[in-house]
């Protein structure tokens, strides 16, 4: 039997703050699992990766329309609530230890990006060495998106972002 | 790229209201260890729960054998963090009593099951769920369900509460080969 799982792309970079996902959504699919991993150079005051969508231009989508409610278990094992983000311009990973090539990862489940009726909804997991974050997040756009953009206000010294659609036929 | 090992068992598109959805029964492949259901863009014609029970060959189950636990995040003025559990149970609340259906409102999950082909086993399994309300107030939540019988089970069914209906979405069934 055939598999369902795709590979759709892989991206990479080194030494940037962006890590831009273009084209990875498309009508073939209405479920993605995007894998992404890095090291992220950030002083204290920067220490969060965000997420935006991007429409079929690679332009970004929703600005000041994202909700986003997250429960984050920390290093310490302390747990933080973070429910109150409503008309942002981006979503929230997950804390990164300040300092040098500190490890991040998320694994987002990406529900009907292409959909023109119903908004966007990214589940996220996300891990590094600051804790444990599940991040939910609504788009609340009904503009196609066609892609994602990764990014931190410092530097990843590496980042590597995986995607795969899931087929429904 | 060569063939992976996600493999396809029942899709199902609502286009029209139904107030219940099946995954398995006659089509239910006893072949795997664990199988994941993905749930993408749901609508529901007024606003209710959702409610998941598992079948034995080709009927619900509605005992008091199931227990869940789920953490739940919202932005929205009814909750911010809410622990849901319960035990002997008739059914698996997914979603939010009279938040998730009306006008507007979508949910989307994804289910991994594992030991439902293994009658010296609770069948169980956990989730990650995202939905919205018909104020565009979000919730996420994550957690575990099984039920309390060690017993052979053959798929899932979906409920509407309330005597409510299903009128968009689709539910799909996935065996993850071994």
């Amino acid at each position: 039997m055939a598999g369902k799982l795709e590979l759709v792309n892989t991206f990479t970079g080194t030494s940037q703050s962006v890590l831009s996902l273009n084209g990875i959504f498309t009508d073939t699919y209405e479920f993605y699992h995007v894998h992404i991993r890095g090291l992220q150079d950030a002083d204290a005051a920067n220490p969060r990766p965000t997420f935006k969508i991007l429409d079929d231009s690679n332009a970004e989508l929703g600005a000041s329309n994202y909700d986003f409610a997250s429960f984050e278990i920390n290093a310490a094992g302390g747990l933080t609530d973070n429910n109150v983000n409503s008309d942002q311009s981006s979503s929230d990973l997950i804390t990164v230890t300040g300092g040098t090539a500190h490890n991040v990862q998320a694994h987002l489940k990406v529900f009907n990006p292409r959909s023109t009726t119903v908004y966007k909804y990214i589940w996220a997991a996300c891990n590094s060495e600051s804790g444990y974050n599940k991040v939910g997040t609504m788009v609340k756009t009904l503009t196609a998106a066609g892609g994602l953009k990764i990014e931190t206000a410092s530097s990843f010294s590496e980042i590597h972002a995986a995607v795969y659609g899931v087929k429904h036929t | 790229m060569s063939a992976n090992k996600l493999e396809l068992i029942q899709s199902v598109e609502v286009t029209s209201n139904v107030q219940s959805v099946v995954l398995g029964g006659a089509s239910w492949n006893n072949s795997y260890d664990s199988y994941t259901v993905i749930i993408t863009g749901v609508e529901i014609d007024s606003p209710q729960e959702i409610h998941m029970h598992y079948l034995d060959s080709s009927n619900a189950q509605v005992t008091t054998n199931y227990s869940y636990s789920f953490q739940r995040s919202s932005v929205s003025t009814i909750s911010t963090e809410t622990t849901v559990k319960a035990t002997g149970a008739d059914d698996i609340e997914i979603g939010q009593t009279n938040t998730v259906g009306g006008s507007g409102a979508s949910f989307n999950c994804e289910i991994l099951l594992q030991d439902f082909n293994d009658a010296s086993k609770l069948s169980s399994g956990m989730m990650d769920i995202i939905f919205q309300n018909t104020s565009a107030e979000m919730s996420c939540e994550t957690g575990g369900f099984f039920n309390t019988t060690a017993a052979i089970h053959k798929g899932l069914e979906f409920e509407v509460e309330g005597s409510n209906n299903f009128t968009a979405g689709r539910f799909t069934l996935y065996g993850i080969g071994s």
